[in-house]
């Protein structure tokens, strides 16, 4: 069961137009990137409105037992849940939470893993329709 | 500092440094022209091919259908880009993905419910299983049949050689007449040279093919999944001697990749597990090389991964060094799948 809590902050609330919450996993490396989304939920403008969006939120979603991260030589399998904030005029927010998804039982304490991402929050710092590098 | 509009712009890393809205609009503003260009043209056309005032109507022939067809190509790319840039205006990349996810599954109404619940992006294997073994349960199947490589080799050798025949022909009964045909007889040295390559590639995969014979593997159960023990057995018919036999686990990664305008393969061995190395073996038609082995998956094995333009492959492999014949390599796809249930690992 995968929980994640998201809250928007430094952000006019005005100009919010909708937000896209999403679990996915893509590929990273040689080969061209798949990507495939396994939680997704838009919440409209309306919807924004109505709820409080400096206080924590939460959605939760069963995860698959299939595909475990991988960090190969050619490929890379990276899970993140993806927050995507569109703004009026067109502009985009993104920002990510890696996670790492393993088999049950696989001790995965010596695998390399990239570098942790901060929480979702705090997008007015960042570039427009950017995506931090996982 | 207020933005400018850049009419172009480049990727910097996974960050596209330019507004993702200027390229929207770039984009639908290409294809609007294209429309626009295409609807003049045909109006063009077909206004010449019917004047109003009596005036002189463009005759029919090759350069009216050629201008059509043009005008009607401008058209339909023009129309037919900008309803696609239109549509896509508004979803992001997870939600036409989620859109599509959604799609398949309403696809799956309708079919037989399955005892298991598939793994998603995990090949089943379930072609694996289709034949029985004669030792143990399943026969698995070779990649690539040494029938069809040596089928190509033969068409390809037959076409290069039977071209470069008929020009010799036009050379010789140039040379004949009196007339010859220099530049064309200087050209048949070079695909001479081409033509004896396809025959010696023929060759040699015909001697491959016909000296060493049918490969056989056998497996107790399928899928695999890691840290199991199986049953293998192997058998290699012909008449040979070989220097050295291998039978390995192989674990493959597989990238595919646009480079320009080629779809270009790349593949990397993540993992090789040695099952049996045997030097000096003699193969004869009355006694076959047969071995039965014990394989162990290993523990943290990644499992079998398939996406569009990436995959995971697991494979055994059996090769083999031989004097005279060349030496051969075949490989027999497996499935290995996660261990049963899954979980998150908080990077915190």
């Amino acid at each position: 069961m995968f929980e994640c809590t998201w809250h928007v902050e430094r952000l006019n609330l005005e100009s919010l137009q909708g937000i896209e919450l999403s679990v996915l996993w893509y590929t990273e490396g040689k080969g061209d990137e798949d990507l495939s989304v396994h939680f997704f939920r838009r919440l409209s403008a309306a919807r924004l409105r109505e709820i409080d969006l400096s206080q924590p939120q939460k959605f939760v979603s069963l995860l698959p037992e299939s595909p475990v991260s991988y960090n190969g030589h050619l490929l890379r399998i990276r899970w993140c849940a993806r927050m995507r904030l569109f703004l009026s005029g067109g502009q985009e927010i993104v920002t990510e939470l890696p996670f790492t998804m393993h088999a049950a039982g696989d001790d995965a304490g010596d695998r390399p893993t990239p570098p942790l991402q901060p929480a979702l929050e705090s997008p007015a710092t960042r570039s427009p329709a950017t995506r931090q590098p996982v | 500092m207020p933005l400018l509009p850049q009419p172009w712009s480049k990727k910097r890393g996974s960050r596209l440094a330019a507004r993702v809205f200027s390229g929207v609009v770039g984009e639908v503003l290409f294809y609007a022209l294209l429309f626009l260009i295409g609807v003049f043209a045909v109006t063009l056309t077909i206004v010449g091919r019917f004047p109003g005032g009596g005036g002189p109507a463009v005759p029919v022939g090759l350069g009216f259908w050629i201008f059509l067809i043009a005008s009607l190509a401008l058209l339909v790319t023009g129309g037919g880009g900008l309803s696609y840039r239109i549509l896509r205006v508004g979803a992001s990349s997870e939600r036409r993905a989620a859109l599509a996810r959604r799609t398949e599954s309403l696809e799956l109404v309708g079919r037989p419910a399955r005892q298991t619940r598939p793994l998603p992006n995990v090949p089943q294997g379930d072609a694996l299983g289709d034949s029985p073994g004669i030792r143990l349960a399943y026969r698995l199947p070779s990649s690539a049949s040494p029938v069809t490589r040596v089928a190509a080799a033969a068409v390809l050798a037959l076409l290069w050689c039977g071209v470069w025949v008929v020009l010799a022909a036009v050379a010789v009964s140039g040379l004949w007449r009196g007339t010859p045909r220099p530049m064309l007889t200087f050209l048949l040295l070079p695909l001479g040279g081409i033509g004896i390559w396809t025959a010696r590639y023929f060759l040699r995969q015909l001697r491959e093919s016909a000296g060493v014979g049918a490969t056989i593997v056998e497996i107790s159960d399928n899928p695999l999944r890691p840290s199991s023990s199986y049953r293998l057995f192997v058998a290699q018919f012909g008449k040979l001697r070989l220097r050295r036999l291998r039978v390995s686990l192989v674990c493959e990664e597989e990238s595919i990749f646009r480079q320009g305008t080629d779809v270009r393969v790349d593949r990397h061995v993540a993992s090789e597990t040695a099952i049996c190395s045997e030097k000096n073996v003699s193969i004869d038609p009355e006694t076959p090389w047969e071995e039965e082995f014990e394989l162990k998956v290993p523990p943290r094995a990644m499992h079998s991964f398939q996406s569009p333009h990436n995959a995971v492959h697991w494979k055994i492999v059996v090769s083999g060094e031989s004097r005279p014949w060349p030496s051969f390599s075949r490989s027999f796809p497996v499935v290995v799948h996660p261990p049963c249930g899954a979980g998150t690992r908080d990077r915190r």
